[in-house]
């Protein structure tokens, strides 16, 4: 299963003064298990992909296949595919309401209709997979606990919906270093171990380049590149023409290849890359 | 789906209508609305009519969009219509059954749709030519001699215009959590009264966590800002009555006059 957008385009509030076109004859393909990062200037269309890719938003033009389900402008059932891609908005910590956090993770399961011993199983399994302890957690109020632990609550009730496909809108955005650090750990590790597909919204290209093998760049509602992460940062001219950035390990090949000396590669770590320099001055 | 709400919305322009005084079009209004209780017969509510029409005509604001306003109170107006169609004694002149429809059932359920639809175009108009900071300006300066015996015009008329400022705000709130807890499988579409009901809660929640949030950074970024309420605050936009508003009072004086001769003739 994978995800195919053909020509998809999408205009809000059409036929009024407020007409906007958000995405404009957009097409791309997305394979099982990959990792791929959306960047873009605010207002250029990622947040309402994302939308477009579970169903919340269908195409006013061009179509979708989302895991073997077809979307175009038709209204239809979207229960099943709510169910294989999940979709964590910017600031999902405004959407916690339950009284505990245990049943706040438990509302997405509930909510597609799975025995209660199966739900309880669901909670703590997600709980575990977003590195929340079950036995001191699971009681307290959503409200009282500490921003980034709320953040992890909020990704935890959609993890526990077991999606294939996991899309997360920011979600590092207003969280503390340690608490990105160890978020962007977690979300890794969950497209590594378990071989969830990953689509990440992100103004970090730190962030991208740690997570994502793959980066898509939205301008106006347009696909204005579509590639493997090495690549596309290694063009630091074109990325800053867009308004994008590029890792600093990057900035430094870059700098460095200006001067002449033979970095033919951007690395993905910090450490990679000190090795690399190392070796070229001879110290290792 | 929550966008297509257009009560109390502004249509910008600079028609004669939207560079009236607020406060005229708020006495207009609240005089309109006495004249159109005051009136029984049909050639008065024409003469009524005519006169929404002309103010529309005035307004350069698209007649669809007076006629949008009604649809969100269509229900209200069948129900009306029904209730006096079928409820009022008197002479029957239609008879089926236990359904029975007099004359004067007719006659009342005709005015009171006519007083409604009158209603609501006359209201609504008012709001759409007035921006929401015009109205509240209007009603501050209409209250203020009240302040003398203890009415706080200035904070009833900040309150309105934070109120209506955040409307907007609101709706794109509502529509963010709701499809927010749409990707965790809520369904707010279907089900019966009480289900539905109960779906509510995951929208209402959190929608009134931020909203107090909300209120709170806005009484903070007020203070920080030295606002201490209305007492030794000067304005920008000055309210001043030009030859305008004199013409619009005399318009509304002949309307009253010719409803009232129509009503004794
Ligand atoms: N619910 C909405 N109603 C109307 N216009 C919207 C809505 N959401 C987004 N837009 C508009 O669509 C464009 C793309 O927005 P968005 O997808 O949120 O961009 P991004 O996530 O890249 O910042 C913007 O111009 C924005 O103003
Ligand atoms: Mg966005």
């Amino acid at each position: 299963m994978s995800i195919t957008l053909k020509k998809v385009s999408h205009e809000y509030n059409p036929g009024t003064t407020f007409a906007t076109f958000a995405l404009k004859n957009l097409s791309l393909h997305i394979e099982d298990g990959e990792a791929v990062g959306i960047i873009g200037p605010t207002g250029s269309g990622k947040s309402t992909l994302l939308q477009h890719i579970n169903g919340l938003l269908r195409p006013t033009e061009g179509e979708l296949e989302v895991e073997g389900i077809h979307i175009s402008r038709e209204k239809q059932n979207l229960s099943e595919l709510r169910k294989r891609v999940g979709l964590v908005f910017q600031y999902p910590e405004y959407q916690l309401f339950e009284e505990t956090v245990e049943k706040d993770i438990a509302f997405g399961p509930t909510n597609l209709g799975l025995p209660p011993e199966e739900v309880d199983k669901r909670v703590q399994n997600a709980m575990e997979r977003m590195g929340l302890d079950y036995a001191s957690l699971h009681d307290r109020s959503p409200f009282e606990i500490s921003g980034g632990q709320k953040r992890r609550v909020a990704i935890a009730g959609v993890l526990a919906m077991d999606p294939k496909v996991l899309m997360l809108d920011e979600p590092t955005a207003g969280l503390d270093p340690l608490g990105r650090r160890q978020l962007m750990e977690t979300l890794r590790s969950l497209h590594r171990e378990q071989k969830i597909t990953l689509i990440v919204i992100s103004h970090s290209m730190e962030e991208i380049a740690f997570l994502c093998e793959r980066v898509l760049l939205l301008k106006d509602g347009e696909l204005q590149l579509d590639k493997r992460v090495e690549e596309a940062f290694e063009d630091v001219a074109f990325m800053e023409e867009n308004g994008m950035d590029v890792p600093v390990i990057s900035r430094v090949m870059h700098e460095l290849r200006q001067a002449g000396k033979p970095f033919v590669r951007n690395y993905s770590s910090v450490q990679e890359a000190a090795k690399a320099i190392l070796k070229a001055a001879g110290h290792a | 789906m929550l966008r297509d709400i257009t009560v109390g919305q502004y249509y910008p322009g600079n028609s004669i209508l939207h560079r009236l005084d607020p406060r005229t079009k708020l006495i207009g209004t609240f005089l309109f609305i006495i004249v159109i209780f005051m009136v029984k017969t049909s050639p008065q509510y024409l003469l009524l009519g005519l006169f929404v029409l002309l103010n529309v005509f005035l307004s350069k604001v698209p007649l669809r969009f007076i006629i949008r306003g009604l649809r969100s109170i269509v229900f209200i107006l069948m129900f009306a219509f029904a209730i006096n169609l079928f409820f009022t004694p008197g002479t029957p002149i239609f008879r089926l059954w236990r359904i029975r429809i007099t004359h004067e059932g007719l006659r009342l359920a005709f005015t009171m749709m006519m007083r409604l639809v009158l209603l609501i175009m006359g209201t609504s108009l008012m709001t759409l030519t007035s921006s929401p900071i015009q109205l509240t300006d209007g009603i501050e300066r209409l209250f203020s001699p009240l302040k003398r015996v203890g009415f706080p015009a200035h904070e009833v008329a900040m309150m309105m215009s934070i109120a209506l400022r955040f409307i907007p705000t609101l709706l794109e709130e509502t529509d963010k959590i709701m499809k927010a807890q749409m990707a965790r499988g809520a369904d707010f579409e279907s089900g019966r009264l009480l289900q539905r009901a109960r779906a509510l809660v995951p929208l209402l929640v959190p929608l009134f966590i931020a909203s107090f949030k909300r209120a709170d950074d806005l009484a903070n970024a007020m203070e920080a800002r030295c606002y201490r309420g209305g007492r030794g605050r000067t304005r920008l936009h000055e309210l001043r009555y030009s030859s305008r508003d004199f013409l619009a009072f005399l318009t509304l004086a002949f309307l009253t006059a010719g409803v009232y001769v129509l009503g004794i003739i």
